[in-house]
């Protein structure tokens, strides 16, 4: 199980270069399930559907995704759309 | 067609600008408003609105830098409008600031170019309107207990269904649906929320800047329905919204779930979603209301889109009743063709009356009436009140009084007096200059002032209004008043006047508007390098107006700006001396008559002096200054000028009458011949040209005084020059 420090934003701003980050790391690993959020600094909806993207790309792989140390922008953004970053992977679609 | 498509975009672009700058003067006069009424949500929403049209419209055209930024200002003004954040200084400036930014970014569209300190102060002040925002999130916990605390009262009004689809687009216009859900806050309680998460893509076939978001809500809320739905009023294009109040009747939900599920399996999930959220079992299944539902489908959904429609246009044409927005250069040549018109009905006249035909001349003097009321129409059209121009002044007045540590209040009055549009542009930058100087200067430190028994709070004063044919615009404080023997003695150091120099009160404050001068012993980075002064002299003079300075030591002091009504057209008084015509705008002249004796007897000389009944007044004579001989047999006549504070003469051959004068610039290799304003085509085609008043009554004053200096070097000069002694 390999882990991704993600950084910078996950934003409308960065949802680009982020999504690009991300098909790279499920390509690469595909064991690969945890995600480092500590250090992101912001977090709106585009970094939400992306987070949401993921976690369906992977489930279909046969993985959760598992979010770390969600910093207070991410898990107050989640919180809105009642998510909670420490059971992300819990609830499945 | 590419071309043509530039075309539009090049308009439109130019169209958000004006628009986005509109905006961005209701935001800053909303912050300010709320600086001085913290609880002032009315302008809370006004900010709000403005940052978002800016940040939505900005998208439209893709100005990423603009959308970014302006979203984290929106955001932090929405975490003020949801009560997260309270309204404080600190956040007020920050706002401010972020105005600032919104402005440059814009700038930056305007030119096409891109400064990457520009980009580095939009991270820097984006990062700091996020800290701002982290405070927030940090105190969010409290007023979140608080609100649930008080949401059995509120939610009395029972369970309310909100559900949301938004369109692809609205990330990238900016809207994000967080903001949104979370104002829903303030209207009552969120008690459930369920993302649908099906409806996002897998990562590889994800757009991640197309929206993707919809949304079921639990709403707990006792708002009306217009309330509630009002909430989705800035996104009505770009998210379908449903609103179901607490007693929706069933079939309401049937037709919803049709709307937003097209398949058996997604309209199951969604029907399993809405019951977790506590709706309740129909009675009969959804089949049995689905063979009437596409109708009511179609009827529901048209009614909505006919509401929002009809909302929409209701907004919009309340505001457009009252104003047609123009493009400025039709107006101009609208102008340019009334001015043709003025010049081709004077050579109508001029025909009728070497016709002699007394119809025709009747005829043509009609037609000549109409075209002046047309022409004043027209140039009545590009009139705009100056208040607009003065209320930008409130955010430099509060910088300042930031900066210096000074209390100063703003006071405006006459802001509805009009002026040129082009003017109101070019005054700016003068008027900005002036209120430096008054407030870094002028007015006193707080203690200082209390010291000399006047109000703490320092006062600056805005004041415009019409007079003969000009406007007058004044900039006065309340401060310690400029120091008359100070200024006197600073020029003489500088050598700009002679130590022996004779200048009136008033002559020794124009010497401020020289190049080079500053009395200010400490010179701060407000105002004060002797830079400025001399620049806001010669932006006034390039309009044809002039600056003339009051000042009571200790009392203040006044800075009285005086501006002809407009550029373009003038009431003229036509003349002629030898061969050409001169044209003196009419509302200057105060009298014609015969040519003094004074001036008789020195035929020779370019100016002088002359008794007008026991007054002594210099003279120009027009024929000797620019260098022709002056018909001679014939009755010359003196024109009595007033400028509004100096009274001169002004010789010439022939008196012509009143003429209407469409001022033309002259060309470049003119621009150096003194004292003209322009020229102008008179009704027989020959060219005539426009006096510049001020230089008239320079060249009367200074040619006058150096005569005098040359010859009896400490005669007084009887009206002594606005000094000029440094040649210009």
């Amino acid at each position: 199980m390999t882990t991704l420090a993600l950084t910078g934003e996950l934003t409308i701003n960065e949802a680009a270069a982020k999504r690009e980050t991300l098909l790279q790391w499920v390509a690469d690993e595909p064991a690969g399930t945890d995600l480092d959020l500590s250090a992101i600094e912001a977090c709106d909806s585009a970094g939400v559907q992306l987070l949401l993207a993921l976690r369906r790309t992977l489930a279909e792989r046969g993985h959760g995704l598992k979010l770390r140390a969600a910093p207070d922008c991410v898990a107050a953004t989640l919180a809105t759309y009642g998510l909670a970053a420490d059971t992300f992977h819990e609830t499945k679609a | 067609m590419n071309h043509d498509d530039e075309e539009i975009l090049a308009v439109a672009r130019a169209g958000f600008l004006d628009e986005a700058i509109d905006m961005l003067r209701q935001f800053e006069q909303a912050l300010l408003i709320m600086e001085s009424d913290p609880r002032d949500a009315e302008n809370l929403n006004a900010a709000f609105r403005a940052a978002h049209t800016i940040k939505g419209t900005a998208g439209l055209f893709g100005f990423d830098a603009v959308v970014h930024f302006t979203h984290e200002a929106e955001t932090l003004l929405e975490s003020l409008r949801s009560g997260q954040l309270s309204v404080s200084e600190p956040v007020i400036a920050l706002l401010l600031r972020s105005r600032d930014q919104m402005e440059h970014l814009l700038e930056e569209v305007r030119t096409g170019e891109s400064d990457p300190a520009v980009a580095a102060t939009s991270q820097s002040l984006g990062a700091e309107l996020r800290a701002a925002m982290g405070g927030a999130e940090a105190a969010e916990l409290l007023p979140e207990a608080t609100t649930h605390a008080a949401d059995p009262a509120t939610s009395g009004g029972g369970a309310w269904h909100l559900s949301l689809c938004f369109g692809r687009d609205a990330l990238r216009n900016g809207l994000d649906p967080l903001s949104f859900i979370r104002y829903l806050d303030t209207l009552g309680q969120v008690s459930q929320i369920d993302l649908c998460s099906d409806a996002i893509p897998l990562l590889d076939a994800l757009d991640p800047e197309s929206c993707h978001i919809a949304v079921e809500i639990r709403f707990e809320s006792a708002a009306s329905k217009p309330t509630i739905e009002q909430v989705f009023d800035f996104c009505a294009d770009d998210c379908d919204v449903a609103v179901l109040p607490p007693d929706a009747a069933w079939a309401d939900r049937a037709t919803l779930l049709q709307r937003r599920a097209d398949t058996d399996a997604t309209r199951a999930k969604l029907a399993a979603v809405w019951q977790r959220m506590g709706w309740r079992e129909p009675d009969a299944p959804p089949a049995t209301a689905e063979p009437d539902s596409p109708a009511t489908t179609a009827t529901a959904s048209a009614t909505t889109t006919a509401q929002r429609e009809r909302r929409n246009v209701e907004r919009r044409a309340a505001e457009e009743s009252r104003f047609v927005k123009v493009r400025a250069d039709k107006l101009d040549s609208l102008i340019d063709l009334i001015g043709e018109l003025v010049i081709a009905s004077s050579g109508a006249q001029l025909a009728a009356h070497i016709e002699q035909s007394g119809a025709m001349m009747e005829a043509a003097q009609r037609i000549g009436d109409l075209v002046e009321e047309a022409r004043d129409g027209a140039l009545a059209l590009r009139m705009v009140p100056i208040g607009d121009t003065f209320a930008r002044f409130q955010r430099v007045v509060r910088d300042l009084s930031k900066q210096l540590g000074k209390e100063v209040e703003l006071v405006v009055t006459g802001g509805d007096t009009e002026l040129d549009k082009s003017m109101v542009e070019t005054i700016a930058d003068p008027l900005m200059h002036l209120v430096r100087n008054s407030m870094d200067h002028g007015i006193e430190p707080t203690e200082a002032r209390l010291a000399a028994g006047k109000p703490g709070v320092g006062r600056l004063a805005f004041n415009a209004y019409q007079e003969s044919g000009s406007i007058v615009i004044e900039v006065s404080d309340d401060g310690k008043g400029l120091d008359g023997a100070r200024i006197l003695a600073k020029a003489i150091e500088r050598r700009l006047v002679e130590p022996d120099a004779h200048l009136s009160e008033e002559d020794v404050y124009q010497l401020i508007f020289l190049p080079g001068f500053s009395t200010a012993e400490q010179v701060t980075n407000v105002s004060g390098r002797g830079v400025g002064m001399d620049v806001v002299k010669r932006n006034i003079e390039s309009l044809r107006g002039q600056i003339r300075v009051a000042s009571q030591p200790g009392r203040g002091a006044t800075m009285q700006i005086r501006l002809p009504l407009t550029l373009a057209m003038i009431d003229g008084f036509l003349t002629q001396v030898g061969d050409v015509h001169y044209v003196l705008p009419l509302s200057v002249v105060s009298e014609c008559i015969d040519v003094p004796p004074e001036a008789l007897a020195e035929p020779e000389r370019i100016c002088g002096t002359f008794d007008l009944r026991g007054e002594v007044l210099p003279y120009l004579d027009l024929a000797r200054f620019y260098g022709a001989a002056p018909t001679t047999g014939r009755r010359r006549s003196l024109i009595v000028v007033n400028d509004g504070h100096v009274r001169v003469g002004v010789v010439v051959d022939r008196l012509l009458g009143e003429h209407q004068t469409v001022i033309k610039p002259l060309a470049a290799i003119f621009r150096h011949l003194k004292a003209l304003a322009g020229s102008t085509i008179l009704g027989s085609g020959a060219v005539a040209l426009v006096l510049d008043m001020q230089g008239v009554v320079a060249a009367a004053t200074r040619q006058h005084s150096t005569q005098h200096l040359h010859g009896r070097r400490h005669a007084k000069a009887a009206k002594p020059p606005i000094s000029h002694p440094v040649g210009v």
